[in-house]
């Protein structure tokens, strides 16, 4: 905060260019459809939010070049952005050099925590098991995974992998696609996968090469049975762009869906359109949204952004986003969410086939789904009383 | 398949010897946090007990030359130790190499390595002990080995024949009275002995 008494200036790093822009984009547009919500109303202790937003391209290194300018030389302390796990790894020494926080909106494969961070996409025990547990009981017992070629995608396979093989399923096959991969390096992919006759795909193909997957695998589809592909990942944006032709039958694992039917979500969704002309909302788009207005209230209650204050406040507060209320966990500063599946139908709209009762405890540091219990309620992490 | 090491986390039972300060619940919460049970003693006993899967171990130079013996020869079947230490001085850095850890991490404690130290120093243990046993096991063969052949050039001595046959010779005493090679060697060998020493031979 410091020397800038008029605003409060919050960063926003989130790529508007390159492979994950689609995603991203919308990202940028949650945070900032808070942020602006919050001005509307007199901004935080009456000193409006100033967002500083800089364009990364979807590149690490420049996520790092300009979380440091916006520490050091834009007076901003609270960060929020980041979608790939390499972009928020290279963030993360400068946010700890500074004292700074990130918010970081999307889900990922585990495994971290920092003092520093406050994560609020899915855990793997919040999107993954649950999907693995669905389409184990509707899709089938054989499957192939398939991926893009970083950390995120393997271990999620590997999460995946080891819940299907303790509920009895197996795996036929892994493959990994460079980040970049377009329809002509995916399309051999395809036909092998196709050839194994799996009951179903589980795929964490991220960004662009998600698009040509989808087509690729419509394009084959012709007098074949439906072979379902589930993702953590694929987005209502990129569901858009590929069209309901191709993106028919297939399901998502994610906390927040569109078609939640509440009035938070039916007004957050009203002013999304207003705002940016369309929706494609993203569960990463409803988390950056959530993390603004969760960060503002900490703010608005102990007067400051010093980071370890506002993760204190942070620490079990409540508030009621459009997925249902969540809140951050002090054990592991990762957040309470609803997880949810969906199908795609024919028009391309999402039909949500298992909703949640309650929100779900993130448990960041799951190695193997079955220690947790051994009664068959193991897979889900257990539901909040 | 994920390798055990990394399957059975929850199952382990850590020890944390660390006084209780702000160091301590950083590495308590994220012992918490990857989902291991943990206890905390401070000042560690001056024997290692035996029940824990994983021992951080802190050093403190005044308090260390009490127990330093006995942790150094512990248990081969104890527990993984981890040493933190706050200085890396030739003296600290000698009292961790007369301990043998089986992983070290540094003060100020932050949650970023625990995790890989935990599991780098379970396997260091299990690999330990898997080498302990097979240096065991190589030296009970080369003992008995070493018998055999005493007992083949006895037998070849007495008898005039040949390795072979009296290789065979020991192994067919064995079976007929179902005992090992070694035995029959070893009483072969006393006997032996038995019979010079008294003149009878």
């Amino acid at each position: 905060m410091g020397l800038d008494r008029a605003y409060w200036n919050f960063g926003v790093l989130a790529s508007q260019t390159g492979v994950a822009a689609i995603t991203e984009q919308t990202q940028l547009n949650g945070a900032l459809l808070a942020i602006e919500e919050i001005n509307a109303k007199g901004g935080i202790a009456g000193r409006p939010i100033r967002p500083i937003i800089y364009d990364p391209g979807s590149i690490p290194a420049n996520f790092a070049t300009y979380a440091r300018r916006m520490l050091a030389d834009n007076n901003v302390n609270i960060i929020f952005g980041c979608y790939m796990s390499s972009q928020r790894k290279a963030v993360l020494p400068i946010i700890r050099e500074y004292g700074a926080l990130l918010c970081y909106p999307t889900m990922y494969e585990g495994f971290e925590f920092s003092d520093n961070v406050i994560y609020s996409g899915a855990a793997p025990n919040q999107n993954n098991i649950p999907m693995a547990k669905y389409m184990m009981e509707h899709c089938g017992e054989t499957f192939c995974l398939v991926g893009s070629d970083y950390l995120f995608p393997r271990e999620a396979n590997r999460i995946f992998k080891e819940t299907i093989q303790a509920l009895g399923g197996s795996v036929l096959s892994e493959d990994y696609l460079p980040l970049e991969a377009d329809a002509a390096a995916v399309e051999p992919v395809i036909d092998r996968l196709v050839a194994l006759e799996p009951d179903a795909i589980f795929s964490t193909i991220v960004g662009d090469s998600t698009i040509p997957f989808y087509r690729g695998l419509a394009k084959v589809r012709a007098g074949r049975r439906h072979i379902p592909v589930g993702s953590l990942n694929t987005s209502e944006a990129e569901i858009a762009v590929m069209g309901p032709s191709v993106a028919s039958g297939h399901l998502i694992s994610m906390p927040y869906l569109s078609p939640i039917d509440s009035e938070t979500n039916n007004r957050f969704k009203r002013e999304y359109i207003a705002r940016f002309g369309k929706a494609g909302i993203t569960s990463c788009t409803e988390a950056a949204y959530f993390q603004v207005h969760l960060v503002a209230q900490a703010i608005a209650e102990i007067g400051t952004d010093d980071t370890h204050a506002v993760v204190r406040a942070l620490h079990n507060r409540r508030f009621g986003a459009p997925e249902g209320e969540v809140w951050v966990d002090p054990e592991n500063n990762h957040t309470y969410l609803w997880p949810r599946i969906a199908e795609i139908g024919a028009a391309g709209e999402l039909n949500i086939v298992q909703d949640c009762v309650a929100p779900v405890k993130p448990d960041p540091y799951l190695v193997f789904p079955r220690d947790r219990d051994d009664d068959g309620r193991h897979l889900l992490a257990e539901v909040v009383s | 398949m994920t390798p055990t090491l990394l399957r059975d986390l929850r199952l382990l039972q850590v020890l944390v010897n660390h006084p209780e300060d702000t160091d301590c619940q950083t590495l308590v919460r994220h012992l918490h946090r990857i989902g291991c049970r943990v206890d905390v003693e401070w000042p560690p006993a001056e024997v290692p007990p035996l029940w824990p899967d994983v021992i951080f171990l802190m050093i403190k130079q005044e308090m260390v030359a009490q127990y330093k013996s006995a942790w150094a020869e512990q248990h081969e079947r104890g527990p993984a130790l981890i040493i933190i230490v706050d200085y890396e001085d030739p003296t600290t850095l000698q009292t961790v190499l007369e301990m043998s850890p089986n992983a070290v991490i540094g003060k100020p404690i932050q949650p970023y390595g625990v995790l890989a130290n935990l599991v780098v120093a379970r396997q260091s243990k299990l690999h330990h002990i898997e080498h302990h046993q097979a240096i065991e096991k190589l030296e009970r063969k080369l003992k008995s080995v070493k018998l055999i052949s005493q007992a083949k050039a006895v037998l070849m001595n007495q008898h005039g024949i040949s390795e072979e046959e009296a290789y065979r010779r020991l192994r067919s005493q064995a079976m007929a009275n179902r005992v090992t090679t070694e035995d029959i060697a070893m009483s072969l060998i006393s006997a032996g002995n038995l019979l010079k020493k008294s003149g009878l031979s």
